[in-house]
């Protein structure tokens, strides 16, 4: 995260936190684009990426201490909880739609219950670098984590991933 | 990049007071007040119940510190016309601590969730007066003083500010320090409070406060011996007993006697 760009989203996070509404109009403006692309890469489908877009920015307007601008970027956390909530609702869709499915697909893990059970600085890099789409050099910047530190997190958690139910495939992450 | 469809922003948009009531416009002395009580709720709709009991200051938990902001608001609701949210029975209700004992522990009979709803229902009707949109020529009896109604409003964005800090730091969030914009007006009634209660120093001594609503003044008479330098948003946590004065970075120049005599004076003050 640049020195501008954190500055610029604690005064984002201050005017949210006070209730000025119009700060969540130009929020969307500088963000809807990029969340939206990731619950759509994540989902694969319009309708639910539209929702998740949504749900993103008011939950960020209705809980705004979620965000703590000193742990990270406005961008990341946006992404994050675009992530994860595609994430849940694709896993409660195929949970749905597999009905009286035999019960052996009931104990397979989805990718986002896996997800949960990473530790945190291992998790944030894995969404931003799998289901984000961004370089590890690009994950570093966005974490104010070291090159080295990304892609050492990313290996590790998708190795963790792969280990806890269903296989990630590194090959599709942009190193 | 795929952008999402043209209808969505004001689909969101539209939902924004739905989840969560906005500032509202006030005038410019009210301002503090309206985006610290935004503030404090946001901060409120996050905590767990096991939250609501962490200590906060003087001995009160979380429930304890709104129902003393409360007792503090209730103070201007008579002059802006608006309900207040606890009967204060009358030997109680000119008297700043009376008053806080009063409604604390008529408070501490009711869930933390009423009291937050009560808080918020008050402070909401006070935003919401004529009081809190123009400048009227109404005094009322504050804090053992005779203030104009419009400084009893930012002064009740100073505490509200400063004990939502105080609630934050004991659950762990980050409370954002007030708009750039305010901090003249805030930082003008804790100099205008120093002024006015501030014993006569040993030797004239020179305060610089930096930041938003930057401003100087010399403390005493005569060629002044030191300087004090610290930001506005310290300084005010300083006056308010937010914070002491080791856990702050302040500069120092000239007479160290004076200049630790100042900071005593500020920080004994702590008039929260």
């Amino acid at each position: 995260m640049g020195l501008a760009e954190g500055i610029a989203d604690q005064a984002v996070h201050r005017r949210l936190v006070h209730g000025d509404e119009a700060v969540l109009g130009e929020v969307y403006d500088a963000h809807a684009a990029w969340v939206y692309g990731v619950a759509l890469r994540t989902a694969g489908d319009p309708a639910v990426a539209e929702q998740v877009t949504g749900e993103v920015f008011l939950r960020l307007w209705e809980r705004p201490y979620d965000f703590d601008p000193l742990c990270g970027s406005l961008r990341t956390w946006l992404a994050v909880r675009a992530h994860r909530r595609a994430a849940a609702r694709t896993a409660r869709v195929r949970v749905v739609g597999r009905g009286t499915a035999a019960s052996g697909d009931a104990e397979v893990p989805s990718t986002a219950e896996v997800l949960a059970t990473l530790p945190v600085e291992l998790r944030d890099v894995v969404e931003l670098a799998y289901f984000c789409g961004l370089t590890y050099r690009q994950v570093a910047a966005e974490l104010s984590i070291t090159e080295l530190d990304a892609a050492q997190r990313l290996r590790t958690g998708l190795l963790m991933l792969g280990e806890g139910g269903k296989p990630g495939d590194a090959t599709e992450v942009r190193l | 990049m795929t952008r999402p469809p043209e209808h969505l922003r004001a689909r969101t948009l539209a939902g924004l007071a739905l989840c969560r009531t906005p500032a509202p416009p006030t005038a410019a002395f009210a301002a503090p007040y309206a985006h610290a009580v935004a503030g404090l709720d946001a901060l409120l709709r996050d905590l767990t119940r096991a939250e609501w009991a962490t200590p906060v200051v003087h001995g009160w938990d979380v429930h304890g510190t709104v129902a003393h902001l409360m007792a503090g608001d209730g103070l201007l609701c008579a002059g802006a016309g608006t309900p207040e949210a606890v009967h204060v029975p009358k030997a109680a209700r000119g008297d700043w601590g009376a008053r806080t004992r009063y409604v604390v522990a008529v408070e501490n009979a009711r869930s933390p969730h009423a009291t937050w709803g009560s808080w918020h229902s008050q402070a909401a009707a006070l935003l919401d007066s004529d009081a809190a949109r123009h400048h009227r020529d109404i005094h009322l009896e504050f804090a053992g003083r005779h203030v104009l109604l419009a400084d009893a409003y930012l002064a009740r964005g100073f505490e509200t500010w400063l004990h939502t800090d105080d609630i934050g730091r004991a659950v762990g969030r980050r409370v954002p320090d007030p708009e750039p914009e305010t901090m003249p007006a805030l930082v003008g009634l804790g100099t205008a409070t120093l002024a006015c209660t501030y014993p006569t120093p040993p030797a004239a001594t020179t305060l610089t406060l930096t930041g938003p609503g930057a401003t100087t003044t010399t403390l005493g008479t005569g060629v002044s011996t030191a300087e004090v330098t610290m930001t506005t948003v310290d300084f005010c946590r300083l006056l308010g007993g937010n914070r002491r004065a080791e856990n702050l970075t302040i500069g120092t120049d000239g007479d160290p006697e004076s200049a630790t005599w100042l900071l005593q004076a500020i920080a004994s003050l702590a008039i929260l």
